[in-house]
């Protein structure tokens, strides 16, 4: 399931921080590592699980390799938790109306 | 801008056979009963979860984890709780509403999660870690989701 991958890779603090540098625009490896107390190397290796997790697209600018958000990533990732409280409120109902059969 | 579409609250209505004050009574007194620890808890195992005077707390043991604050308890009617399960310290919690409304022989329940345009704004302006976002909120589920 992807959104659980995305939730996954989320999971780790340093890699919500590669993430939030990019919420403002597409960055390159090095404006990242610059901007946070991690090295380069680390800040790719994050960038790849958060490629894999579908939460971050990469392209060619020129010589440079530019990251961005993907969209459908968050999405999916919203969807998860509209689906949680589907699912929480499907057995809140079953409770609450086995309770007012069990009344009457 | 990404956050538009992750933002806005998110609304779910359900109709239930049963009256307000049952409803109510079910979603308050009898959470540990009805939600699926299971699948979404702090903690794994035996847990439990409870409405504690003001607090939602889950429990293991001797193990606490309280996942809101209630804001606004008024019977039958509405109940209103910051929610940062996972994150007992959340500076920045976002909220949830639920509204039970008579609904023909039932009532209709509606829950409102909001905060996420406030956590991301502040984000924005550096007021507020991304560990305390809802990202951190639903990280707990993704062990169990897994």
């Amino acid at each position: 399931m992807a959104y659980a991958q995305a939730l996954q890779a989320l999971g780790d603090p340093t890699r919500r921080s590669v993430l939030e540098e990019l919420r403002d625009g597409p960055r390159a490896v090095g404006e990242i590592a610059r901007r946070l107390p991690v090295s380069r190397p680390a800040v790719s290796q994050h960038l790849r699980v958060l490629k894999e997790a579908g939460l971050v697209t990469e392209r060619q600018d020129g010589t440079r390799r530019l990251y961005r958000v993907d969209p459908k990533g968050l999405a999916g990732l919203r969807e998860y938790l509209d689906g949680f409280w589907e699912e929480a409120l499907a057995s809140f109902k079953a409770a609450a109306e086995a309770e007012e059969r069990r009344k009457k | 801008m990404t956050t538009m579409t992750t933002t806005e609250a998110i609304t779910k209505e359900i109709h239930v056979a049963a009256a307000p004050e049952t409803a109510f009574a079910v979603f308050t007194q009898r959470i540990g009963e009805w939600w699926p620890l299971e699948r979404f808890s702090v903690f794994e195992g035996d847990t439990t979860v409870a409405f504690e005077g003001d607090r939602i707390v889950e429990r293991l043991g001797d193990q606490e984890s309280v996942w809101g604050e209630v804001l606004a308890f008024e019977v039958a009617a509405r109940v209103r709780f910051t929610w940062h399960p996972g994150r007992p310290g959340a500076d920045e919690p976002t909220e949830v509403e639920v509204t039970f409304t008579a609904d023909g022989d039932g009532t209709l329940v509606t829950l409102v999660h909001t905060g996420w345009e406030r956590l991301s704004e502040e984000r924005r302006a550096g007021r507020v870690d991304y560990d305390n976002g809802w990202p951190a909120v639903l990280q707990r589920y993704a062990e169990l989701a897994a």
